[in-house]
């Protein structure tokens, strides 16, 4: 697998920006040749610097009908003697179309007076055009390569050859008149030729993998190593220039004109001919070496790309000038250079570098479609004429401008109507895997079985894509852990969110060369992606909803050892945004299911609580008693309970154990049990205190349950209590005074330590008199404002309230629930009123 | 959006920077320093009109410029280096140069300005001035065409180096392309000449000069039809142009067409000045006398006005006197040849001293001499083909020479001779092989 790395991408940046600059020359060049300017007729010979060579005129433009022939060389123009082509494109610029001017021109009988008409630009001919077509595939091809796979060497030398290619073809072959941009132009063709031999070579150093890792000794030694390699290819490069610069300086020494065939310095045609075949043999050579079926089928291919294509270019613009004397033949070997890129691109599908037929797919069909529309149109418009001849609607000229416009706004439609049958028909397997992965992502976005969608995802993603592997890490927690996929990888590894907000940024996923910044700033993700890296995973994606984080897939590098591309990265965004959704879904439905389960569960465990507390509270005689008890939540910790006493009556005990929700209601029934059945036995509440905290401190440590015991004494005028953590009682006297009755001396809660002895105080209650005993739910009760009720809020209340328990009780609650504004208590309330009736002894 | 807005912001910074900068390249300083706008037409008119030659009408021009701008100061410079004697108005105007102050004027200005005192004063110190003028500024079409005028009178190859160098910096240069063109005809390079006068014609159609500098090269070449076309065409475009007229005549006269040279002479009546009208009536007179044959005429005409100021003429008097026999008068005529290339005005010019060889070989030859052929022979070095007469001088000098090898018994020798004129003019040579115009070797018998 390649690695990806910055400097790579960086160096597809520069030559996108280069050969986007190359093609915004090759395309003003063209456009320049249909711009409506008036024109002489004169092609120019484009390797005569300073002079105005006539390499051909255009027939029937002004310069035929005046009888200039190639070879001749233009003096002056309309009176004045030129110094460069530029002045010229300036002087015929200043005429119109249709103006004759006066042309001084040196011809083999000496210099002659022609006088030239001016016609409109008409410059090129076929051959032209297929070179055009043929330069902007090159390009096309080549730019595909590079967006496709912007971090891959050998697309990157593909790149650059294409774009040489491109401005070989369509600079360099270019018919040029007087215009500074021609210069410029069959400049910048001059300057592709001396660099194209040693991308050409370079191209095959390299592809399908580096030639040099298959040799032995010192060859391999200097190839492998990085600057000497660098030498060696930028000596490659350098030399074709070097031969162009020698052979322009032996001409001069011997006072000789340079030889150009085909507008080319011959230094140049052998040079590209010579690098050729050196990168012909590179490539047979390694094609020996290649142990792969596919790799060396690709290496074939090239090769007969190579033979097909450029040899008879070679021929036709080298041999036959040369020895004929004739560039007649020339479009025979422009046509089967087209084999070049085609079975260049062809060979570098085959090694997943290219999916070519995507490319072949659109272009194909807007071939078709034209085709079809302008056949319909030249037919409607002849059906149309012959049927209406002389009618107002044909004789108008808006007529074929609305006819027109209609074609073209059913152009796309039309594309669109035909480009499934033809999908269907010429890309079978492209659209079977995009028809795959859209339904897997239809069924992810469906799906309720969380096990399905991870198998979907880390069993059948993989064939589709032909990765080695993908895997699923789900957050649990702080962690994210592996619920599916390659042992090689982390079991779990702490959630990083640099690292997912970083992959939300690139569109929720990314390759891990593109996450070299995170590394920078979280060691964390770093160490994780190091892991990964070892793991041989590629791609990364965050899976994230907006609601929630769900985990991280990790997808490996594919089977063939090739980066997954942009349009792959692409499917895999769609695809995982549906997954997500599944997942989310999945996981969803999962926890409401468990949440349901667990609410029926509390319901009745609220149930069996509320059984436990009794409807009507026994106490003693002559007491009047009420007691309230309302859990936070559906279940909790708060109970009262009557216990038998040594005088045959009951005594209350109020409790609030530690801890709410499940392990509170458990603790609580717990407590509940102890009590009771301890009260069977010890009917002194002292000892019934102390063995219940003993059992409570062995049930659960750390866990405790402040109580309160009320137990009125023998005959019936006080009341005898006790409290282990609970709040303080208080009383409201009968002129409605609130007092707090004296704490006990221990008043640890049951359970808080092994061995704590209880003991019970005594305080008269009159009639009239009432006394009141709360959990701390009663004052730590807030407000939405935060405020606490506390005790005095509590005293006012019971100041201010009923004597009786009943309605006491009723209104404390009722001042309370005002005072939290109805929202939800933070703990459970117990409330007990006592008061008395009349006397026993 | 983001990663494209350093490239949006390099294409706009640059765009502002190649504005700003285009904006900020001075523009050139006028040529010529004048702040009358109509003035300084005036006096490009008259620059046109002089480099067309028509010497006249540039004169008008410059003098027109003075009225509109009497501070300009060009105008005046270019009435003084004009031909001809300086009036009192011109006088005057070299006085006012020599104290005029040099900050109003530009480099160039300067130099014409000193170029006019200089060179009246201290011809060496003037070309010292164009040379330093030169160094600063090397292709200043001005000062080289000063410097290239100025060459070609002594130093034929220096003069061609500097016009080329002229026209590779000014490739419409006109007169620099006509002296080329005279050069090459000169030295023999006769294509090259007649690609010179062709650019020149092309620049210049509307000139009659281009069209008279090609005509007389045609008519060297023997390409008279050619040549009669060239000269009307001149005349057409400037009926006042004398050369012309006289080319014409000459023309006539090689084709033996003696009432067109007379109708040339007619024509140029209004044309050309008195003293140029008398030399093409005695051109006529005494060409008409040898193609009769009047030999002892000619013989008679020592005495003549013609023949004491047309050196051309002496020649015939002396071929006469040689086929006549009459020696003394052959003795006369190569003694008045001797005095005028000991005069003053011959003085470091060949032409006289060459015709006394030349006339010195035509008599050894008429005496059976073998040494008057080497005495042709280097006639024929010393001359060029500087234009139509001096070309077809050395011409005839050619056919003397080959007719005399000839008749000397040299007939191998005299072959080579006379291909290489028929090559260069094969009318001329089958005319002169009939025997229109007789050899001195003619004498012999």
């Amino acid at each position: 697998m390649t690695t990806l790395n910055a400097s790579a991408r960086w160096t597809a940046r520069i030559l996108l920006t280069l050969g986007l600059l190359a093609f915004a020359l090759t395309g003003l060049s063209v456009v320049a040749l249909f711009l409506p300017r008036p024109y002489d007729g004169v092609v120019l010979e484009s390797d005569a610097p300073g002079q105005l060579r006539v390499r051909s005129v255009v027939p029937g433009s002004g310069a035929e009908r005046a009888g200039i022939h190639a070879g001749y060389r233009i003096v002056g123009i309309d009176r004045t003697i030129l110094k460069s082509p530029e002045e010229a494109a300036v002087f015929l610029n200043e005429h119109r179309i249709g103006d004759k001017l006066p042309y001084l021109v040196e011809t083999p009988r000496g210099r002659r007076e022609f006088m030239v008409e001016l016609g409109p630009r008409r410059i090129g001919n076929w051959i032209y055009v297929c070179a055009y077509l043929l330069g902007f595939a090159f390009f096309v091809v080549g730019l595909f390569v590079l967006l496709s796979q912007p971090e891959l060497r050998a697309g990157h030398v593909f790149f650059v050859l294409s774009t040489l290619f491109m401005l070989f073809l369509v600079c360099r072959l270019r018919p040029a008149s007087y215009s500074r941009l021609d210069t410029i132009v069959l400049e910048a063709g001059t300057l592709a030729l001396l660099f194209l031999p040693g991308t050409f070579l370079h191209f095959f150093f390299i592809f399908p993998r580096p030639a040099w890792r298959e040799w032995k000794g010192l060859p391999r030694r200097l190839m492998s190593h990085p600057i000497y390699s660098k030498a060696i290819f930028t000596v490659l490069y350098l030399l074709p220039m070097a031969a162009y610069l020698w052979n322009l300086k032996r001409c001069e020494l011997r006072g000789e004109s340079v030889t150009f065939i085909s507008g080319v310095p011959i230094s140049s045609w052998w040079t590209l001919a010579g690098y050729s075949a050196a990168g012909f043999g590179i490539l047979a050579m390694n094609s020996r070496s290649l142990k792969r079926k596919n790799e060396k089928s690709g290496a074939r291919l090239v090769a007969a790309g190579i033979i097909f294509g450029l040899l008879p270019f070679l021929i036709t613009a080298i041999g036959f000038p040369e020895t004929l004397h004739t560039t007649t033949f020339l479009i025979t070997g422009i046509a089967p250079l087209l084999m070049i890129p085609l079975t260049f691109a062809y060979a570098i599908f085959r090694f997943q570098l290219l999916n070519i037929r995507v490319m072949l797919r659109k272009s194909l069909m807007y071939t078709m479609t034209t085709a079809l529309v302008t056949g319909l149109y030249a037919f409607a418009i002849a059906l149309f004429n012959s049927v209406s001849r002389d009618s107002p609607l044909a004789e108008s000229p808006y007529f074929p401008l609305v006819f027109a416009l209609t074609i073209v706004l059913g152009f796309e439609p039309l594309r669109k109507r035909l480009q499934g049958p033809v999908d269907r028909f010429f890309f079978a397997e492209k659209a079977r895997l995009q028809q795959a992965v859209v339904e897997m992502g239809r069924a992810f976005a469906a799906q309720v079985d969380l096990s399905q969608v991870v198998r979907d995802l880390v069993e059948r993603l993989p064939k589709q894509l032909r990765l080695h592997y993908a895997a699923l890490y789900l957050l649990r927690g702080e962690h994210l852990v592996r619920v599916a996929g390659p042992t090689s990888l982390p079991e779990s590894f702490p959630y990083a969110p640099p690292l997912h907000r970083r992959l939300r940024r690139q569109g929720g996923l990314a390759r891990i060369g593109d996450l070299d910044s995170v590394r920078t700033v979280n060691p964390q993700a770093n160490h994780l992606l190091q892991a990964l890296e070892a793991a041989e995973a590629a791609v990364l994606v965050d899976l994230s909803s907006p609601r929630r984080h769900l985990g991280l897939a990790v997808l490996s590098g594919k089977s063939d050892r090739l980066a997954v591309d942009n349009r792959e990265l692409e499917l895999l965004r769609n695809l995982f945004d549906q997954a997500t959704i599944g997942l989310e879904n999945t996981l969803l439905i999962e926890e409401k299911t468990e949440q349901a389960e667990f609410e029926r569960e509390l319901e009745i465990a609220s149930g069996i609580q509320a059984s436990l507390l009794p409807e009507v509270v026994n106490f003693a005689p002559g007491w009047n008693v009420a007691a309230a008890c309302r859990p936070a939540r559906v279940i909790g910790g708060d109970f009262f309970v009557e216990l038998p006493t040594n005088h045959g009556h009951c005594a209350l005990a109020y409790g609030d154990v530690s801890g709410k929700s499940v392990p509170g209601a458990l603790l609580m029934m717990a407590a509940h049990e102890v009590l009771h059945s301890l009260s069977m036995v010890h009917r002194e509440p002292a000892d019934l205190l102390e063995f219940a905290n003993r059992r409570l401190y062995q049930l659960r440590r750390r866990s405790f349950v402040a109580l309160g015991y009320l137990a009125s004494t023998e005959c019936g005028t006080g009341l005898r209590y006790s409290l282990a953590g609970q709040p303080q009682l208080l009383r409201r006297k009968v002129n409605a005074f609130v007092e707090e009755l004296p704490l006990p001396l221990s008043r640890l809660p049951l359970g808080a330590m092994a061995a704590t002895q209880y003991d019970l105080l005594e305080t008269p209650v009159h009639h009239g008199e009432l006394v009141l005993g709360c959990s701390d739910g009663i004052v730590e009760a807030q407000s939405p404002q935060g405020d606490f009720f506390g005790e005095t809020r509590l005293m006012e209340a019971i100041a201010q309230g009923p004597a009786e328990p009943q309605p006491a009780v009723d209104h404390i609650l009722h001042t309370l629930d005002r005072f939290t504004g109805g929202q939800e208590p933070y703990d459970d309330l117990t409330l007990i009123a006592l008061s008395r009736t009349m006397e026993v002894c | 959006m983001k990663r494209y807005i350093p490239y949006l912001f390099m294409l706009v910074f640059g765009s502002t920077l190649a504005v700003v900068a285009c904006r900020t390249v001075p523009e050139d300083p006028p040529e010529w320093t004048t702040n009358s706008p109509t003035a300084l037409a005036a006096f490009d008119e008259g620059l046109n009109a002089r480099s067309k030659y028509y010497h006249v009408q540039a004169r008008e021009h410059f003098w027109r410029a003075l009225e509109i701008d009497p501070d300009f100061v060009m105008p005046k410079v270019m009435l003084l280096r004009s031909s001809g004697k300086w009036s009192d108005e011109q006088k005057s105007f070299f006085q006012e140069l020599e104290k005029i102050d040099f900050d109003t004027l530009n480099d160039r200005e300067i130099l014409l300005v000193r170029m006019v005192t200089k060179d009246y004063l201290e011809p060496d110190g003037a070309a010292q001035l164009v040379d330093t003028f030169l160094e600063e500024y090397p292709n200043d079409p001005y000062a080289l065409e000063i410097r290239c005028a100025s060459l070609t009178k002594t130093n034929m190859e220096a003069a061609i180096d500097c016009d080329e160098k002229l026209v590779a910096a000014h490739p419409n240069w006109v007169s620099s392309l006509n002296r080329l063109g005279y050069a090459a005809m000169a030295l023999g390079n006769f294509e090259e000449s007649e690609e010179r006068f062709r650019t020149y014609r092309f620049i210049a159609p509307d000139q009659a000069n281009p069209h008279d500098s090609l005509g007389e090269l045609l008519i060297l070449r023997g390409r008279w039809e050619e040549a009669r076309k060239e000269f009307n065409r001149a005349l057409e475009e400037h009926p006042g142009f004398c050369a012309s007229y006289a080319h014409l005549q000459l023309l006539s006269i090689a084709e033996d067409d003696f009432v067109a040279a007379e109708e040339a002479v007619d024509q140029a009546a209004d044309a050309c000045e008195e003293r140029e009208l008398w030399s093409m009536q005695c051109d006529l007179r005494y060409h008409q006398m040898m193609k009769e044959g009047r030999y002892e005429d000619l013989t008679q005409q020592t005495n003549d006005s013609c023949f004491q100021y047309r050196s051309n003429l002496k020649m015939m008097v002396h071929r006469s006197s040689l086929l006549t026999g009459q020696w003394a008068v052959a003795d006369v005529v190569e003694k008045d040849v001797e005095i005028l290339s000991q005069q003053d005005k011959y003085r470091g010019k060949d032409s006289p001293k060459v015709l006394l060889i030349k006339l010195r070989g035509d008599r050894r030859i008429a005496e059976g001499d073998h040494e008057g052929l080497e005495m042709l022979a280097k006639v024929d070095q010393e001359l060029i083909y500087h234009g139509s007469d001096l070309g077809i001088f050395k011409l005839l000098n050619q056919m003397d020479l080959g007719r005399s090898l000839q008749d000397m018994g040299f007939a191998e020798e005299s072959e080579r001779v006379y291909t290489r004129v028929s090559a260069i003019n094969l009318p001329f040579y089958e005319r002169l092989r009939v025997g229109s115009y007789p050899s001195p070797s003619a004498a012999m018998e």
